[in-house]
């Protein structure tokens, strides 16, 4: 049987008695990161194929299922050790590389335009906080006779949280219509904001199941009950959305989890398929509502 | 704590230090006291910080680690018990994998000056995304606070870890399941691995140090 292998220098063909064949990659930054990246991709290298011409291969990664059968348990594969110095390649190297993709990985990664909006939704919320605090202590300071020069700091303090609360929910709004439009049309921009903060990103909220986006925001209300019982919360941050907080008390939990599951499918539209399809789930979700609504009637007659 | 016979690894008033590498001098990663020693520099290895370091403490026995030692290191985060690791494996080579970017831009700090180390913004949940990096390793360690921790450890032990090699699992009962008691979700994980054919050579609580955390040492 033989066995392909390929790691960051090279290529290599092996059967038991060991490696067999092999072309190494050119000890060059450049073209290394080139393969790598290609591999990366899940592409398939020249070299591979040049390597395995007309012989059967057994392999380990997916990557190269094509051209090999895919075995990831072989136990051959954690015996053979190929060492980079062996063939003339440094450790530096290594350490060089992968420095610089992880470099380039992470700039990526970190220009994501959700990242920008956990930061706002969280800033939002920290002057929430912020402005509810000096508006206790404004009201507290007014009952005594105070001087108006003395309470002036306070005051104007206030005043600019305020103003800087507006300029920021504009720009959540105005981001949130650009990034994620089904959320932003069903549930408003900032809870949606909040959902995308607390999930860590539009993609992951678009992974979890309607289920955990009910109740995000509720993990305090959710950890009581599974350490110790009671009941489980019926809402998270989406209890702020007037369709779930202006109804019923009986109501509620059963809205949320309708609410939730449409905000599901909402976030799988804005994550990956870019449709717009909020008017749709609105009216569904209206549906269900009066479905619910007239079972309850019937329930009673 | 157990005699310690590791290279670059002394105890000094019941605190570790390791030996820091020459080209690092007078760098601190984490704010940790710096001691020079005979003309030698050393690092402390704080226990709070560092879940190894409270694991040698506790008096796990055996960890195999040597100058030219090859670790794979899953779940990396800033480099703490990293930068360590690089101290003690001057000629070896430890794949940090961290799939957080945020972590990995400190990760990268402290990589920059430290030669042995090569840093992967990946995801342990899929080994073979790190297939062409990473070769057979002596030691697997993993501390990734995960929900399929043992998964994720039985996966890589599979795909990098050499037959009698170590591995080296951060268990973190609450990430487990946070209704069940540490012991348990221990014991749970431990049923996981045996089922695989792995063997469990040594669990040690990380009380004080760490709270609901125990070490596993496993081989095959």
């Amino acid at each position: 049987m033989m066995y392909l292998i390929t790691t960051w220098f090279g290529s290599f063909l092996c059967d038991e008695q060991g490696i067999q064949k092999k072309i190494l990659f050119p000890c060059e930054e450049k073209e290394l990161l080139n393969r790598i990246q290609k591999i990366q991709n899940n592409e398939i290298l020249s070299e591979e194929k040049k390597l395995i011409k007309n012989t059967t291969v057994t392999v380990q990664e997916k990557r190269l299922q094509h051209i090999g059968t895919w075995d990831s348990k072989n136990s051959f594969f954690i015996q053979i050790h190929m060492k980079p110095e062996d063939y003339g390649f440094s450790r530096e190297l290594l350490h060089q590389l992968s420095m610089k993709l992880a470099k380039e990985k992470m700039d990526t990664q970190l220009q994501a335009e959700d990242l920008q909006i956990i930061q706002m939704a969280d800033a939002l919320d920290d002057l929430i906080q912020i402005a509810n605090l000096l508006s206790e202590r404004l009201e507290r300071w007014l009952l005594i006779p105070t001087p108006e020069e003395k309470i002036q700091p306070v005051h104007h303090t206030l005043s600019t949280v305020k103003e800087e609360m507006n300029h920021l929910e504009q720009q959540i709004e105005k981001d949130m219509q650009h990034l994620a439009p089904n959320i932003t049309m069903l549930v408003g921009s900032l809870i949606g904001a909040r959902l995308i903060s607390l999930s860590g990103g539009i993609e992951r909220l678009a992974m979890f199941p309607a289920s955990t986006v009910q109740i995000l925001g509720a993990e305090k209300a959710l950890f009581r009950f599974k350490k110790e019982g009671g009941k489980p919360p019926k809402h998270g941050v989406i209890f702020q959305h007037p369709l779930i907080n202006r109804a019923p008390r009986d109501e509620r939990g059963k809205i949320a989890r309708m609410f939730a599951a449409k905000i599901s499918i909402a976030a799988k539209a804005d994550a990956f398929t870019k449709r717009l399809i909020a008017d749709e789930l609105r009216t569904n979700l209206e549906k269900r509502i009066h479905e619910m609504h007239e079972q309850k009637t019937k329930k009673k007659q | 704590m157990s005699s310690v016979e590791i290279n670059g690894l002394i105890k000094k008033h019941d605190k570790l230090f390791t030996e820091n590498l020459p080209q690092c001098r007078g760098i601190q990663v984490y704010n940790e006291k710096l001691l020079t020693i005979n003309g030698k520099e050393y690092r402390s290895w704080n226990p709070y910080r560092s879940k190894l370091a409270a694991a040698l403490h506790k008096g796990i026995k055996n960890i195999r680690i040597q100058p030219d030692t090859q670790i794979l290191y899953l779940g990396a985060a800033t480099g703490t018990t990293v930068s360590h690791l690089s101290d003690i494996v001057t000629n070896g080579m430890v794949y940090a994998v961290e799939s957080s970017p945020i972590s990995m831009s400190k990760l990268l700090k402290v990589s920059t000056q430290r030669t042995n180390i090569a840093p992967l913004l990946m995801d342990a949940n899929h080994p073979q995304r790190y297939k062409s990096f990473v070769p057979i390793v002596d030691i697997l360690y993993q501390d990734i606070s995960q929900r399929n921790q043992a998964e994720i450890f039985i996966k890589n032990m599979d795909s990098y870890l050499k037959k009698d090699g170590q591995g080296i699992l951060m268990m973190k009962a609450r990430s487990i399941d946070v209704a069940l008691q540490p012991k348990k979700a221990y014991e749970q994980v431990g049923e996981e691995l045996k089922k695989q054919g792995i063997t469990i050579t040594d669990v040690v609580e990380l009380s004080p140090y760490e709270k609901d955390h125990a070490v596993l040492m496993a081989t095959w």
